[in-house]
């Protein structure tokens, strides 16, 4: 529920703080005369990558796998969701004209959930939980293609670029306690499940907020677009479905901000 | 030589009858005339007794200064401190009797409570560049410059200096070698009561000079100093931090349950002195009690003056034990032990306390339960800082940091010692340690119990996951990699496809 409110909100802000600035933007161009986007464009530095830094939510969906009714991660975590931070950095390989860039990106994040252990047996006075910690950390990492739709941003003078993310993910995660990984009938508490990655967003050309910095921006560092996203993502890491994994993926979003250099 | 001195001592004398007699030596004439007919006879004579009494009086003159060996005193004396400063359990200086020093981290070169109570001694070289000189080496400490005349005497109300070696303990020689006692240098941190500007041996209780944690500069100054007893006419230094006193104890100390671990978490005191924090555990189990060793009841404030408590029930003893108040005793393991959990919690082998009762001939009794037969002639101490001198098996973790405020214990004592059972109860408490190495009076108590504990994987694989297994196990443990090959297989026939797009283009 959360998650489609902001969503929501997000998709209805975008547009029209984009919208609020167009004007301004187009304003500034007739009055200097210098920064009209033809003139900029003209002698910006070539643009090749992006790297993103995303924060977002992080739930990841262990009990899925349990037909049964059985919720081992909620028992122990609850139901609320984690921190997660990340960082992607892209390839715009290819620049498709008249519509935008498509190359190959590649993604890490890193996410904790943590809770005191329950006792086995409750102590007397009631209480039943330990003071051990018991903690699932997982690395969700993907390869995906990155379709970046900026012929919004760089034709029609609308400065947001829808964007799409397809590919493979994988996590590296691992469960311990207050003795370090977590051992049941001597199983390691620690794997890596593999799975596809799809992403959606929508990016925000901050440049248009002040055109003079964006161009020194790029003259000093090369830095193209400064962005503000949104993204949803589906991070399926169940093992391509089968059913004797620790599936660490979520569906969830996560926010941040890109640069294009 | 001696008649030639004698000689020029002769005509150095101002007397006029010896000048009037050589006068008439050289002018004889006036004397052989023939008005005295008796004047050279009787010039003769005169010159004999004139000669044995120059000769006397010679024998009782001073020797000129060239011929002496020594002087008085040697103003341009130079002496150095090797800076190497061994340490040895007895002025022997053996190998047998070295004392290790404390690791780096430690102040290894400081003296702090441990030294002073194992009496160790300093062995210091000198190198002295002048020594033909009556000057003697005095050996002083202090916080000030002792050099200073009014640095060494007590008129002023407060100790600045102190002496820390007899005179003579280093001899006038290019070389000297002596040794000073820990104690001695450490005697007067803190008192401002006068005493004798002679060497006194600092007795036991000069460990207990301190009264507040924290490290004192101290410098010794070796003097080369006149007989005068005030002038000195050379010197060196060597400067060493003392710390006799440990830091204050934490605070909250909980000892929480784990699974065959104690989660033990605490609140640091605000003290700049903490270097770090030792947990100590002890079993509730009769080996324990059977390895119990008291610390040393003799230095618990021998001389503080305590107050009686009389008490009927057992349980309620150690709660109802107040006490007493000497700002000036030094205090081990002097504190009263909190309440752990829900529950009471004591030390079982009544080791880990900062409280003992002394009985009425002042060797400590049964500690922490104080029985209706014992109970009209025990007194107990407090205090807010001292030493603990609890025994290194019941060290179960130390950490460093100054705020550290948690550490999981698995092991009682050092490596390889017994891990932590579940079901077992363990009292278990914290002290801070400073940076010489004082461990400070313990924090409260609290017990607790490891016990058995669910953790997220015990219940992810009770309730039939069958994930992990290792990084490099893709899925389940045991099941086929078949649909993980799969899914690599389709990520490399997209990029594959892809790069031959490309490639064409």
């Amino acid at each position: 529920m959360t998650l489609s409110r902001l969503a929501r909100a997000a998709l209805v802000l975008l547009p029209c703080l984009a919208a609020s600035t167009w004007t301004a933007r187009a304003r500034a161009d007739d009055e200097t005369g210098v920064l009209r986007t033809g003139t900029h464009r003209k002698f910006e530095s070539p643009e090749r990558f992006t790297l993103e830094v995303r924060f977002g939510l992080y739930h990841p969906r262990v009990d899925s796998a349990f037909s049964n009714g059985d919720s081992p991660y909620r028992d122990i975590f609850g139901d609320t969701a984690n921190f997660e931070i990340a960082v992607e950095f892209d390839w715009q390989a290819y620049r498709i004209p008249h519509f935008g860039t498509i190359g190959p990106g590649f993604g890490a994040g890193y996410t904790e959930a943590s809770a005191l252990a329950p006792l086995v047996v409750a102590q007397p006075n009631g209480n039943n939980l330990s003071a051990e910690s018991t903690s699932l950390t997982i690395f969700p990492m993907y390869g995906v293609a990155v379709l970046r739709a900026d012929v919004l941003d760089r034709e029609l003078h609308i400065p947001l670029v829808p964007y799409g993310k397809l590919g493979l993910g994988w996590g590296l995660w691992r469960a311990t306690d207050a003795l370090g990984t977590s051992s049941h009938d001597g199983r390691l508490g620690e794997g890596t499940t593999l799975g596809f990655h799809a992403a959606l967003g929508l990016a925000f050309d901050l440049n248009v907020l002040d055109l003079a910095a964006a161009r020194g921006f790029d003259n000093s560092v090369g830095v193209n677009h400064t962005y503000a996203f949104f993204e949803a993502f589906w991070a399926d890491l169940n093992g391509f479905g089968q059913s004797h994994s620790l599936n660490v993926g979520a569906y969830t979003w996560s926010a941040g901000v890109a640069i294009g250099f | 030589m001696d008649l030639f001195n004698t000689r020029r001592k002769l005509e150095r004398l101002p007397h006029a009858r010896v000048a009037a007699h050589f006068a008439a030596l050289r002018h004889g004439a006036r004397y052989g005339g023939d008005r005295d007919p008796m004047a050279f006879p009787r010039l003769r004579q005169r010159t004999w007794v004139l000669g044995a009494c120059i000769v006397a009086l010679g024998a009782f003159l001073p020797r000129p200064a060239a011929a002496q060996t020594t002087t008085a005193n040697c103003p341009n004396i130079t002496l150095s401190v090797n800076p190497t400063v061994p340490r040895f359990t007895s002025p022997s200086d053996t190998p047998a009797t070295a004392y290790p020093y404390r690791p780096q981290n430690l102040d290894p070169t400081g003296i702090n409570y441990q030294d002073c109570i194992d009496d160790i001694y300093l062995e210091f070289t000198l190198l002295i560049g002048t020594v033909a000189c009556t000057d003697t080496i005095w050996v002083w400490a202090g916080t000030t410059d002792c050099t200073q005349t009014s640095a060494r005497e007590r008129n002023s109300g407060s100790f600045q200096c102190w002496p820390v070696a007899p005179i003579g303990a280093f001899m006038m020689a290019a070389t000297s070698t002596g040794n000073i006692r820990a104690r001695d240098i450490v005697a007067h941190l803190s008192d401002s009561a006068s005493s004798s500007t002679l060497y006194t041996p600092a007795p036991k209780t000069a460990c207990e000079s301190q009264d507040a944690p924290g490290s004192v500069g101290l410098t010794i100054y070796f003097m080369a100093m006149e007989p005068d007893g005030a002038t000195v006419d050379g010197s060196a230094s060597y400067a060493l931090d003392a710390d006799l006193v440990g830091p204050y104890a934490p605070t909250d100390v909980v000892a929480g349950i784990g699974d065959g671990v104690i989660i033990v978490s605490w609140t640091p005191a605000v003290d700049s002195t903490i270097q770090g924090f030792n947990v100590y555990c002890e079993p509730f189990t009769t080996e324990a009690d059977a390895a119990t060793t008291l610390p040393d009841a003799s230095l618990v404030c021998a001389t503080t003056t305590s107050t009686a408590t009389t008490t009927t029930a057992d349980a309620t003893a150690d709660a109802t034990t107040t006490t007493t108040t000497d700002a000036g005793c030094h205090y081990v393991n002097v504190l009263d032990s909190g309440v752990g959990g829900a529950s009471s919690c004591e030390s079982p082998g009544n080791i880990l306390k900062n409280e003992y009762e002394i009985g009425v001939n002042g060797a400590v009794v049964d500690g922490g339960v104080v029985t209706e037969a014992d109970s009209a002639v025990e007194a107990a101490v407090t205090g807010s800082v001292g030493i603990s001198n609890i025994p290194t098996e019941f060290l179960c973790g130390q950490v460093g940091g100054n705020t550290t405020s948690s550490l999981n214990v698995t092991n009682l004592g050092s490596d390889g010692s017994p891990p932590i059972k579940d079901g077992t109860k363990y009292a278990v408490t914290v002290a801070a340690f400073d940076g010489t190495g004082n461990v400070g009076i313990i924090g409260n108590l609290s017990c607790v119990t490891p016990s058995k504990i669910k953790t997220f994987w015990d219940v992810y694989t009770a309730d039939g996951g069958g994930g992990g297994g290792g990084f490099c196990a893709l899925q389940g443990a045991g099941m086929p990699v078949s649909s993980s090959l799969l899914g690599i297989g389709v990520g490399a026939s997209v990029v594959g496809l892809a790069r031959r797009r490309r490639r064409r283009r």
